[in-house]
């Protein structure tokens, strides 16, 4: 298959950027400029030695796959039925999440690939308009020094740094092609302004209150004097960010799976075996986690 | 028979429209008054009912240990479902300390439903506040005043949280009723003390708080009584930057019976604009105005 640079570039950038979104409330200004430089030295070692046919790599990144898949599953469930579907029930919302990733994974790569890069244009387009209608809102004031402010550094620069080497590593398995400096540059630049906007707009004392800072941030949204209450088609863009990563993560997860298992038919027993196991993990935690 | 099974598949996601509410079965809250009376919360809750295609306005008022507790037993009289997504206005009174504002704020942030945009007023009388006049009629009250005269602040329930959690002062828009209801300056929340700020105070404090909008001045000729000088402030920018507050107007003189050159006009300007902010603030004061209009010497 024919891969590009652009092609590459936005596969890595939502990837890192749902991650960022998903740990948002775990994350720093600070965390994510030392988390990027970490994460580059790091990078910089491995390239150095050749990991990727040992199957330590295979295993530690399998048993990533499925941890990061079964608490981003449940974060997304939850975040669906907290901010749009209040009334829907947590397992229909995970079981059609579900049900999209085994469709398109089953697809195959080619459909995927298609699927992401028209969400994408949609995403870039709706973000774009997001932020032309924040910038009424923006309050300079809130950015004093004490945005570089951390709870703990070391945890949150861990955690920028796992997020960048697992969306590195997810986006060079998918496109067979390593994910440029540049474009990890880019992403961090722009969860940087991100986190910036949201505090800019929300202040500090807000961001931290708020489980959900990013979408609050819509809720203050009134454009041309009376269009109002639109935080729900902004929020369409987390919810297809968060596809993005759902579809890259459980397809790679069955890629994995196929270094190991040759036979076809028992690979998509088993894909399917560990998904209903995702499924269900991750709604035994949403029903502790909501209560 | 792939369609069938796709089309039973597809059911499940029906399920949802099991639990759906008519219009008419929402209790809609456009405004809320809450105060403390003898340890007990009391909140007043307007509604809007349509009655022969009139919208009446109804308030209904219940006690109870806490706002959850409160609106439980409303919907058990009311039969309906309580719904404040589309709640515009919150008005407190000088009951409402640091404890009970933790239970309103906590409240409302535990509340998916609501959205902290609406805004939040004071008033002396809860009850015939909501009563006199409707929500809109006040909101659009604040609106423009803050956007027209600078008299007053429009402070959202955005703006409340964040200055409880900062311990930073809350000012409230105050709704004043005696005969009618009038907006009578603010009041300001510190240390679980409210304080007052007298409306023509209030453009001072805007000009502190970089909140000015437009508004007036005049000033009385020196030796005529019938005379005055009356300039409209265009624009104004206020920059706090560490021991000193940086002020820039754009005024417009509308009328000079008083004949004053423009050096007059900005020395007087400049003159009252230091006074009154002395009270803000005991910061150096630098002032910048910006003459425009008919009267350049």
């Amino acid at each position: 298959m024919r891969t590009n640079n652009l092609q590459n570039f936005i596969i890595y950038f939502f990837l890192n950027l749902s991650l960022f979104l998903l740990n948002f409330k775990n994350l720093s200004i600070l965390g994510i400029i030392l988390g990027t430089i970490l994460s580059f030295l790091i990078i910089l070692f491995l390239k150095k030695i050749n990991y990727s046919n040992s199957k330590i790599y295979f295993i530690v990144i399998f048993i990533c796959s499925i941890l990061l898949n079964t608490i981003s599953l449940n974060k997304i469930t939850y975040f669906i039925s907290n901010n749009i579907l209040r009334e829907f029930s947590n397992i229909l919302i995970s079981l059609t999440l579900i049900l999209l990733v085994l469709f398109l994974v089953y697809k195959g790569k080619k459909t995927i690939l298609n699927v992401l890069i028209l969400t994408s244009y949609f995403i870039f387009f709706n973000f774009i308009l997001g932020f032309l209608a924040n910038i009424p809102y923006l309050n300079l004031d809130y950015l004093n020094l004490d945005i570089l402010n951390s709870k703990n550094i070391i945890l949150e620069t861990l955690t920028y740094t796992f997020i960048t080497i697992y969306s590195y590593f997810l986006t060079t398995s998918f496109m067979n092609k390593e994910a440029s400096f540049k474009s990890l540059f880019i992403t961090s630049l722009t969860n940087i302004i991100i986190y910036i906007l949201v505090i800019s707009i929300l202040s500090l004392t807000l961001t931290n209150i708020y489980l959900y800072p990013y979408l609050v941030i819509y809720k203050k949204v009134e454009l041309i004097g009376f269009i109002n209450r639109i935080e729900i088609i902004f929020s369409m863009n987390y919810l297809f960010c968060f596809n993005f990563f759902l579809l890259i993560s459980f397809y790679e997860l069955k890629n994995i799976l196929s270094k190991f298992i040759k036979k076809e038919k028992k690979l998509n027993y088993l894909f399917l075996l560990i998904l209903i196991f995702i499924f269900l993990f991750s709604l035994v935690t949403i029903s502790k986690y909501t209560s | 028979m792939k369609k069938l099974i796709l089309l039973i598949i597809l059911t499940i996601f029906l399920t949802g429209c099991d639990s759906y509410i008519e219009l008419n079965d929402l209790v809609v809250i456009n405004a809320i008054g809450i105060e403390k009376d003898n340890e007990l919360y009391k909140i007043y809750i307007s509604l809007v009912e349509t009655k022969n295609k009139e919208n009446i306005t109804k308030i209904i008022e219940d006690k109870g240990s806490s706002i959850n507790q409160i609106l439980d037993n409303l919907s058990l009289t009311l039969n309906k479902k309580i719904y404040l997504s589309h709640l515009e206005l919150l008005v407190v009174n000088n009951t409402i300390k640091d404890k009970e504002w933790q239970e309103i704020v906590n409240f409302f942030l535990n509340n998916n439903e609501t959205r902290e945009d609406y805004l939040v007023a004071y008033s002396n009388d809860l009850k015939k506040a909501l009563e006199t006049k409707e929500f809109n009629y006040i909101n659009e009250l604040i609106e423009n005043n803050f956007h027209e005269t600078s008299k007053t602040i429009k402070t959202s329930m955005f703006d409340v949280i964040k200055n409880l959690y900062d311990k930073e002062k809350i000012y409230l828009p105050y709704l004043e009723v005696l005969e009618n209801l009038k907006l009578n300056g603010l009041k300001v929340y510190e240390d679980n003390t409210w304080k007052d700020i007298k409306e023509d105070k209030v453009i001072y404090l805007n000009y502190y708080l970089n909140n000015i909008k437009t508004y007036k001045y005049s000033y009385k000729c020196q030796g005529d009584d019938n005379k005055f000088l009356y300039l409209e402030i265009l624009k104004a920018y206020s920059k706090n930057i560490k021991n000193k507050l940086l002020i820039t107007n754009e005024i417009k003189v509308i009328n000079n019976d008083c004949n004053l050159t423009n050096t007059e006009i900005n020395k007087i300007f400049k003159d009252n604009l230091t006074t009154n902010l002395k009270e803000f603030t005991n910061k150096q004061i630098e002032i910048k105005n910006i003459i425009r209009g008919f009267y350049e010497n």
